[in-house]
């Protein structure tokens, strides 16, 4: 009997631990970094860098700076968002925002500049927040729910600065911090084109906890 | 319960647990959107996995410009590596060889031939895609048509299993109807490679980044032989799926093995279980592309 409980308790530890997020199957990777562009002590707008690793940077740089300047022009750059960028709309651009319980992903982003540092590709994007109300205490997650990715946050994530004409209030605080209670929810069994950003749980559902770069004022 | 009924049960929650079904598409590639059902988590020390990966890259680059057998060990060692903790994650067919061995009598080294066999077509697959997209474009493959001819494939060999599953059920059953009065039943054994074969002409994503790094560094064949000692790593985890039905087989038939009516029945009803497993495995996986056709 004993036996037959350790043999089954193994069986289900090992269930558990394949449901579990830490548990991801990558095939790439990157270091995510953030900016926020403050109005005052509201975020206006939201800048994502994404350093990748040698192969992926390999594959891309290779077939999209065609003439081996170690930059991309306006045109291969236009190639490069159309050929390896835009798809990234139907996963949120892999960043969940959230202002208290609220969470939200980005429909859009208004500007995509990628270059090339010390041999890696770099992925620069701007996200609009203006009207968002995204002021004194608000999160941002880079998460990849298809677990292709494997997303790494650099030792300093994050960075503020103020928009021309306000100015930064200077008790703002920084922080990359575990989250153990605000929900990602994604659906893994939907059909190729579902990429729907679901606000709350519903049967079928997955949830992740990712991480958190948090913003928020000490008073 | 017997400890073999035991063991049974624990391989096969293992396999259940590890739900193995199906390679990842890209997110960043246009049209790539994944036509088979992708993990939802699963995978092994995912910081480690890419810490190999990135050490991968570092020894094809230095050997590039300092050729010395210290690079060429890290090479083999870091994608030996990550070859077993890749495969210990989603994909990789490990379902479909541990379905075969559920339903076959098979002798001892099998398991070990089958999962070296799917991890080297499964490597190869991303070789030869690479060779034919070259030759195709006149330069070296890109990344996003390897990776969508990779999703094609992922999805067409899941309709093939699919389909000989089916057919194999069927001849099974009339098989039965035919010996039902006999004693003897022959076992059906030849199928097998061939399906494990078919299952596993599908790429690696990770051996295909591997293949065009090496390729772009003017090292190619440091790249096939990384994806030579990656694939040996996988068909080691592979080959574990197939020893795990293979024991809890072997271990049931060994404690029956004075009531040779009773194992001929169970050996039928494991044959048709694994034939039944693999396809609801191909439905399960192809559910996306299905739903997207309907």
């Amino acid at each position: 009997m004993c036996k037959t409980r350790c043999s089954l308790s193994i069986a289900m530890v090992f269930m558990s631990m394949t449901t579990i997020n830490g548990w991801s199957h990558p095939h790439m990777t990157f270091d995510a970094s953030v900016e926020f562009e403050m109005k005052d002590r509201t975020c206006s707008a939201l800048h994502v860098e994404l350093l990748f690793d040698p192969m992926f940077s390999a594959s891309i740089i290779m077939e999209f700076d065609k003439n081996r300047d170690g930059e991309f022009s306006a045109a291969e750059a236009t190639k490069l968002r159309v050929g390896a960028f835009d798809n990234l709309k139907n996963y949120g651009y892999f960043v969940y925002l959230r202002k208290g319980e609220r969470r939200f992903q980005p429909g859009s982003i208004a500007g995509f500049s990628p270059y090339i540092k010390k041999g890696l590709l770099v992925y620069r994007f701007k996200i609009s927040l203006e009207g968002k109300n995204l002021s004194d205490d608000f999160s941002v997650a880079i998460f990849d729910s298809t677990y292709y990715c494997q997303v790494c946050y650099p030792e300093s994530p994050a960075k503020a600065y103020a928009t021309a004409g306000s100015t930064l209030d200077p008790s703002f605080r920084i922080e990359l911090v575990e989250n153990k209670k605000y929900p990602v929810y994604y659906n893994p069994y939907g059909d190729p084109t579902d990429h729907t950003v679901y606000t709350s749980w519903a049967s079928g559902l997955d949830t992740a906890f990712p991480q958190e770069i948090r913003l928020s004022y000490r008073y | 319960m017997s400890r073999s009924i035991r063991l049974f049960i624990v391989c096969f929650f293992l396999l259940v647990a590890s739900n193995n079904v199906s390679l990842s598409a890209n997110p960043f590639l246009a049209g790539n959107s994944p036509i088979v059902r992708q993990p939802s988590s699963g995978g092994v020390l995912p910081t480690f996995q890419m810490e190999l990966r990135n050490n991968t890259a570092k020894a094809i680059q230095s050997f590039t410009q300092d050729p010395t057998l210290e690079g060429l060990l890290l090479l083999i060692t870091a994608t030996f590596l990550y070859g077993i903790l890749h495969a210990a994650g989603p994909g990789h067919r490990k379902t479909v060889v541990f379905s075969l061995f559920l339903g076959r009598k098979a002798r001892t080294w099998e398991p070990l031939l089958a999962g070296f066999l799917a991890a080297g077509v499964h490597g190869a697959a991303g070789l030869v895609i690479i060779a034919i997209l070259s030759i195709l474009r006149g330069t070296v493959a890109g990344l996003g048509q390897a990776e969508a001819v990779g999703a094609f494939m992922d999805a067409a060999t899941f309709v093939v299993i699919g389909l000989l599953a089916v057919v194999l059920i069927i001849r099974k059953i009339v098989f039965l109807q035919k010996y039902s009065n006999t004693t003897g039943i022959p076992e059906q054994n030849r199928d097998l490679y061939s399906l494990v074969a078919i299952a596993s002409i599908v790429p690696c994503p990770g051996a295909i980044m591997l293949l065009l790094f090496a390729s772009y560094a003017g090292q190619l064949w440091l790249g096939i032989l990384g994806v030579v000692s990656m694939s040996l790593g996988m068909g080691i985890v592979i080959s574990l799926a197939g020893y795990l039905a293979f024991a809890g087989r072997e271990g049931l038939f060994h404690r029956l093995k004075a009531k040779e009516q009773l194992i001929r029945n169970i050996a039928s009803g494991f044959e048709l279980l694994s034939y039944l497993l693999l396809f609801g495995i191909s439905v399960y996986a192809l559910l996306p592309l299905l739903h997207s056709l309907f």
